[in-house]
């Protein structure tokens, strides 16, 4: 099985190497547990299309990666660094950028994670809030923000 | 794009599907059931995330009952997962799946006895006795339970012997090789005299 199939949100189907799919934590578990049935797609019912196209030229370009074994020092800060294929891929407008982010976060996609997220703290650091704002296109519409922080600051005793 | 109960409602479906395959002892395809209910609704709850704070299109703030149904949903699924993992002796898996269930609820019972059992089987005696001691606090009169920390007592005396025993077979050894290393300075002490 070299080959697997995963179908978006959106009904389109891909046809991607199977090494390439299991860099998704969540698709390896679940390619694993089949036990070779993994002849009809998969769905991916959380992810559209166009962001599943991106996620997988993500994984196609790097699943011959070999993992880092060189533990980073947690005194230090974390490097910010990204390498150039990835600072182009990362490339996108923010909407796309963050639908990439929770798309590695739903197929449990660690480096596609990390090096989203790093482009994000990249464009965030040294920035006052309006500039975030102003950056990412976020409206402060203080109603609907007052009463989303205020639910989330009391749900957080229950996931914490 | 299907409403979140829709969704909740779909992977209910997949899940029922999946324990029907149970039921039959057709694991593999009981596990892509409740894989699949898993990636139904994976995801959908955002809340506290940067996706609701920022409001991007498509990832809605969702009400404490669905997260709860959610929740409650993924638990339920990556539970009967363990169950199939742990029925073909796939120790890791079974812990990988606990793992996700104890994240999302510290002290659920079965899954601290499940992923304990699993680091008996492999070795881990340790962190067997954590998960165990757990489980039996939650539930102190379930036999299982107890069972498996008769077990885990049984492993924890066989290495210790064993500790015992490679121990006092090092220090023999250590003592011979003194005894030998010395014998020839008695030698060359007495040739020298």
């Amino acid at each position: 099985m070299s080959q697997i199939k995963l179908q978006s949100s959106d009904g389109r189907e891909f046809t991607v190497d199977a090494k390439a799919a299991k860099m998704s934590e969540t698709i390896k578990n679940m390619l694993e547990d089949l036990g070779g049935d993994g002849e009809n797609a998969i769905p991916v019912p959380n992810v559209t299309g166009a962001i599943l196209e991106k996620v997988i030229s993500y994984c196609l370009h790097h699943k011959d990666d070999v993992p880092k074994v060189v533990e980073e020092d947690p005194s230090k800060p974390k490097k910010e660094e990204i390498d150039a294929w990835d600072a182009e891929f990362c490339k996108v407008d923010y909407v796309t950028l963050f639908n990439i982010i929770l798309a590695a976060n739903y197929l449990d996609i660690k480096p596609l994670l990390d090096v989203t997220c790093k482009t994000v703290a990249n464009v965030i650091r040294g920035k006052t809030p309006d500039e975030i704002r102003k950056t990412l296109g976020v409206k402060s519409e203080a109603p609907a923000s007052a009463a989303s922080s205020s639910s989330s600051s009391a749900a957080e005793p229950a996931t914490a | 794009m299907a409403s979140v109960a829709d969704k909740i409602a779909a992977a209910n479906a997949l899940r029922l599907a999946g324990n029907e395959l149970f039921q039959q002892n057709d694991l593999h395809r009981a596990a892509r059931k409740y894989h699949e209910a898993i990636l139904t609704v994976k995801g959908l709850d955002a809340k506290g995330g940067f996706a609701s704070l920022l409001g991007v299109p498509g990832v809605p703030a969702l009400s404490a009952d669905y997260t709860s149904a959610i929740n409650e949903m993924l638990i339920n699924c990556y539970s009967n997962l363990t169950v199939c993992a742990s029925k073909s002796m796939r120790w890791e898996k079974c812990i990988q799946y606990c793992d996700k269930i104890i994240a999302l609820d510290k002290s659920h019972t079965k899954a601290h006895f499940r992923r304990g059992q699993a680091h008996l089987r492999l070795g881990f005696l340790d962190r067997a006795e954590r998960d165990l001691k757990v489980a039996a606090a939650n539930e102190p009169n379930d036999s299982a339970i107890q069972r498996e920390l008769q077990l885990l007592h049984e492993r924890q005396k066989e290495a210790d012997r064993e500790q015992k025993a490679f121990y006092s077979d090092m220090f023999q050894r250590m003592k011979l090789s003194n005894d030998s290393q010395q014998q020839p300075m008695q030698t060359d002490n007495s040739e020298s005299q």
